[in-house]
């Protein structure tokens, strides 16, 4: 069964990584469970991942086309309400990352969604999935490291 | 999950949403079909009801060779112990004093007791009907008997089990089923030694006429067992 509560925040966090704008972030987490609704029923955990990552995901290309989302460099400090140097460190390496590898690391981390699902949503096989994390996490200490070379 | 990736999982902060509440209280809940309802409580139903409903199934199967002509009996007195289980399992509730804890779930307590009671009774239904060809090909009646002596004592079991879980909460209600259904099976399994006359043919008439009051009382109790739940106030 769809747990609605939970789930809204992980396709929130989903949204919001994409789009950079919380109101509109909300906005299209709200739309996409309406679809969602509209069209599938809630019997397999995997399908209803799958539909609800893929609507939401479509849903944001759109807002792409629609208007130009702020850039990754001008999002606002004050929206993070946790901001420790560690995580800071890691979220700025993690906003340098393709949008892809961004967004698979949201995925399996954040929002500890399954490798298979993962797979389903990608349409990629599993071991894409894996070999693709390994290079995002690969990528990411790159960026960590260049940060602390920096400071 | 090592300490990078708890430290990833825990940099993807997002501002706090505004209107999840709101919506999370108009968002409509999904409708579920019947059959995905009925079937969702198969996990629900206790494997020990599910393990002994298995060993009815291959008992009918099996005591055709074993019993030959007298499988009538065997078979007319297991159809009581099968509507014990079904009762047992609607009961169970109320057996633990857990109804009213139930009763404040997601789904009623009344549609989870009318799904477990269909599924069962959907359980109950295809044991007579898997058992009435076996018993009517291997016994000594003919189909139309054979129907009356293996559903007569379910149903006479499955009202008087319903009427006492109504009327007699906890345990004491369950052992007393326990003991009319198992007193019921005891009289079908001696049927041929010591209560032939109840099998004569001249007999048959009362035999439907205990079907049919049997039948209807089985669906009166039933009623009676879900109005009975809805109506529930908290008495632990």
């Amino acid at each position: 069964m769809l747990d609605l509560r939970d789930h809204y925040d992980k396709i929130y966090r989903f949204c919001f990584y994409k789009l950079f704008d919380k109101d509109l972030a909300e906005d299209i987490t709200q739309e996409t469970f309406l679809k969602y609704l509209e069209h599938y029923d809630f019997s397999s955990k995997t399908e209803t991942l799958k539909y609800l990552y893929t609507i939401a995901g479509n849903l944001c290309i759109d807002e792409f086309r629609k208007k130009k989302p702020e850039s990754e460099e001008n999002i606002p400090e004050l929206i993070f309400e946790d901001n420790t140097v560690e995580k800071m460190s890691i979220r700025n390496a993690i906003l340098r990352l393709s949008g892809d590898e961004r967004e698979l690391l949201l995925l399996r981390y954040a929002n500890e969604v399954n490798v298979n699902v993962i797979a389903k949503i990608k349409n990629i096989s599993r071991f894409s999935v894996r070999r693709k994390l390994l290079l995002a996490k690969k990528h990411l200490e790159e960026e960590l490291r260049k940060e602390d070379a920096y400071e | 999950m090592n300490r990078f990736e708890r430290g990833i999982k825990e940099s993807f902060s997002v501002p706090n949403p505004i209107k999840k509440e709101e919506f999370i209280k108009k968002f409509p809940k999904p409708e579920m079909s019947l059959s995905k309802f009925v079937i969702s409580q198969i996990p629900y139903v206790s494997k020990v009801t599910w393990a002994l409903t298995i060993l009815m199934f291959i008992s009918v199967f099996l005591a055709p060779r074993i019993l030959g002509v007298k499988v009538t009996w065997f078979i007319s007195g297991l159809t009581p112990l099968m509507a014990l289980l079904a009762v047992s399992e609607s009961s169970r509730s109320q057996k633990y004093n857990m109804a009213q804890l139930e009763a404040s779930t997601r789904f009623s307590l009344r549609s989870l007791l009318l799904a477990r009671m269909l599924l069962l009774g959907i359980v109950s239904f295809v044991l007579i009907i898997v058992s009435v060809p076996l018993g009517t090909f291997y016994g000594s009646f003919r189909v139309f008997e054979t129907s009356l002596y293996v559903i007569t004592p379910f149903l006479l079991s499955a009202s008087i089990g319903l009427y006492i879980v109504r009327s007699i909460k906890g345990n004491n209600g369950f052992y007393m089923v326990s003991a009319i259904s198992l007193f019921i099976s005891l009289i079908m399994f001696m049927g041929d030694k010591y209560f032939g006359f109840l099998f004569l043919s001249v007999g048959v008439k009362y035999w439907l006429m205990l079907f049919m009051l049997l039948l209807v009382l089985t669906i009166v109790e039933s009623k009676k067992l879900l109005n009975n739940t809805e109506d529930m106030t908290w008495s632990l």
